[in-house]
């Protein structure tokens, strides 16, 4: 080939091809996409807080979820156990720019009141998983990083980097395993401030419902503390009918 | 209550629901340093009991919810209370509501000129009292983010106020409090505890504000005036015609939350028998947090708040609230724990009169998932200046520590 050709063909393949981070950034967009649709959903959750000496408490919630438009995803936890707790309702606007909009509804006070959304990095419920963990996970609040196709337990997954935009992230980047067919994570490992890891998730037990797959498990193993936390969901629906109003801050008082 | 019970569940319809319920039983102990007067109570050994009960079949909702307590050592503090009995409809962007409710207004944490529409059981913290239910019709309509209601109360819910052998009450020892006199519009007493009393309010979620504005025109129970019988030994609280007109503001800013409140009071001038009135005036208070997440995942939040009492002398305002002119400096923290501890520390200064303080540190944590242990100190530092005690001097050196103890179920 000559010399010119040769140097013509190489310009070619390095403007088309794309850099780690607009493939990251691509798979991620295709993970949202293909995740989009479907409407709302309904899940009875039960987590289970496992100390270093194998102790176990449990904590049990229903999560209701309904899509938006051109935003993020509205959300409602409404703890059912332990019993103190009772009643009590966290609702969350997920923004995909800037903080999103929470109240937490005190059943004891009939008060609902508006909190800010900074604490992303604090324990939920005292377990290993955080509200950042448990948050809808919108595109525009990573930068993306593909490293690698991998195959995990004969499944095909991408692996990513991702970085944490916001400040009051718990985390200095996450390494996410996304199984190709489920378009979910199979593995996400959490990296401190510190860049150590800190945390390992493992989501298993995949359901389908219509297009879309559902995590039935997922463990939650601080490699720090040598604590675990387990989230088991139940009784899931897609596509469940909610009151129009239903995510307001006004219908969570009863 | 019977024939309110009955009506609530006549009006379920007829194909089943879904009913829930829970509750709490806590044992109260509290001690207070020794004022040295034999007619008051030092030490309680209370049983509070709380029930609720909810039911929900589409648009169709009922809430029951009361508690009761009672004290061993003082029977003048045994109280029943309802908290709600009311029948609900929501459907299509309205709803109506009909019975007892409980209803929070307040954007701040210790001071709320806003939070006004519930009487109070005064036989408790001073800075938030316990609520007790209050009869109103309520239909409220979806506006935007937020909405529009509208409430008629037709009953003068009357607060209960502390017993002379309580160490949180304000009656000149000896003396005890008598049944209330309700003055109405034109100044007459009312023959009963019945009568038309009205508001509006207007709530809405704008961006990183939530914003309410309101207007009620009722029977004040915040700041009574007393009539004392010095021959008989009695006090005789008297509760006046006022209209208010409020707001509340709360703003998320990052790591920050601003909050207002506040109420303008316009009573009702008294042209009837009776020569007692209230001083108009409007209460504001601010609050300020900033909260961040400590490296072991706990919650961390620090506490500014103000109120004032505007428009008057300070002679007038030391009359009309223990807190005109007050400052409070507080941390929250949340272990966010399994035990989920908590930790409260707060304290109050007036700005305006010397040695006025109110410290309270208040724990609490879960000892099983059923049970629940609370306990603190509050220390109240405010020796009267004047014969008469005014504000937070009925209170002096009623300084306590209390532990409690709940189950929940």
């Amino acid at each position: 080939m000559k010399p010119a050709a040769f140097l013509l063909l190489t310009t070619f393949v390095f403007a088309f091809a794309q850099t780690p981070e607009e493939e990251g950034l691509r798979i991620a967009r295709l993970l949202d996409e293909f995740n989009n649709g479907f409407v709302s959903e309904y899940a009875e959750l039960e987590m289970t807080l496992i100390n270093a000496h194998g102790d176990k408490t449990v904590r049990k919630m229903i999560n209701e979820a309904r899509e938006q438009k051109n935003d993020g995803d509205r959300s409602i936890a409404s703890f059912l156990w332990p019993a103190d707790v009772k009643g009590t309702r966290l609702l969350t606007w997920s923004r995909k720019d800037g903080d999103d909009d929470q109240w937490l509804y005190l059943p004891s006070l009939k008060r609902v009141k508006r909190i800010s959304s900074r604490g992303k990095s604090g324990a939920f419920m005292g377990s290993e998983f955080s509200y950042e963990d448990l948050g809808s996970q919108e595109v525009e609040e990573y930068k993306h990083k593909f490293l690698e196709e991998k195959e995990m337990d004969g499944r095909k997954a991408w692996v990513l980097e991702r970085i944490p935009v916001s400040r009051k992230s718990g985390y200095s980047k996450e390494i996410a395993f996304f199984d190709q067919e489920y378009m979910q994570p199979l593995r996400i490992e959490y990296f401190d401030r510190k860049g150590e890891l800190l945390k390992i998730a493992t989501f298993t037990d995949y359901k389908p419902y219509g297009k879309w797959f559902r995590v039935g498990h997922i463990l939650m193993d601080n490699v720090q503390t040598r604590k675990k936390s387990t989230l088991v969901f139940s009784k899931r629906e897609l596509g469940r009918e909610f009151d129009s109003e239903h995510f307001s801050s006004d219908s969570l008082i009863d | 209550m019977k024939c309110l019970l009955c009506a609530l569940l006549c009006a379920l319809p007829a194909s089943a629901g879904e009913w829930k319920s829970k509750g709490e039983i806590t044992v109260e102990t509290r001690l207070f340093t020794d004022d040295d007067i034999d007619a008051t109570v030092d030490q309680a050994l209370g049983l509070f009991s709380r029930l609720e009960a909810r039911y929900k079949k589409g648009p169709w909702r009922i809430n029951l919810r009361g508690f009761a307590r009672t004290d061993h050592e003082d029977d003048t503090r045994d109280l029943a209370a309802l908290e709600e009995a009311y029948l609900g409809y929501r459907k299509s962007g309205w709803e109506l509501r009909l019975g007892f409710q409980m209803l929070n207004w307040t954007a701040t944490e210790a001071f709320h000129p806003a939070d006004i529409i519930n009487s109070r059981n005064l036989d408790s913290n001073i800075e938030n009292p316990e609520k007790l239910g209050e009869l109103m019709l309520s239909v409220r309509r979806r506006l935007g983010q937020g909405g529009l209601t509208l409430y008629y109360l037709p009953r003068y819910e009357e607060p209960n106020l502390p017993g002379p052998s309580s160490r949180l009450s304000f009656a000149p020892t000896g003396f005890t409090i008598t049944d209330p006199i309700w003055l109405e519009d034109d100044g007459e007493q009312a023959d009963d505890s019945y009568g038309n009393q009205w508001g509006l309010r207007f709530n809405q979620t704008i961006g990183d504000a939530d914003i309410s504005v309101f207007y009620l025109d009722h029977l004040d129970r915040q700041q009574p005036r007393f009539l004392a019988d010095e021959v008989n030994a009695t006090i005789t609280p008297v509760y006046l015609r006022v209209e208010n007109l409020g707001i509340t503001w709360l703003h998320i800013l990052g790591d920050w939350v601003l909050k207002l409140e506040a109420a303008h009071k316009d009573f009702q001038d008294q042209t009837g028998p009776f020569p007692i009135d209230q001083i108009d005036h409007t209460q504001a208070a601010f609050g300020i947090d900033y909260g961040w997440t400590t490296r072991s995942g706990g919650d961390a939040t620090l506490l500014l708040e103000g109120q004032a009492i505007l428009n008057t002398t300070e002679a007038e305002r030391a009359g009309l609230s223990p807190f005109q002119r007050d400052l409070l400096f507080g941390m929250r923290y949340a272990f966010n724990d399994v035990m989920s501890r908590e930790l409260l520390i707060t304290l109050i200064t007036d700005t305006e009169r010397d040695q006025e303080i109110l410290f309270n540190l208040d724990y609490q944590q879960r000892l099983t998932d059923t049970w629940q242990v609370r306990a603190g100190v509050r220390w109240i530092d405010a020796p009267p200046k004047d014969v008469q005690p005014v504000g937070l001097e009925f209170l002096d050196e009623a300084n306590q520590v209390f532990v409690n103890l709940s189950r929940f179920f």
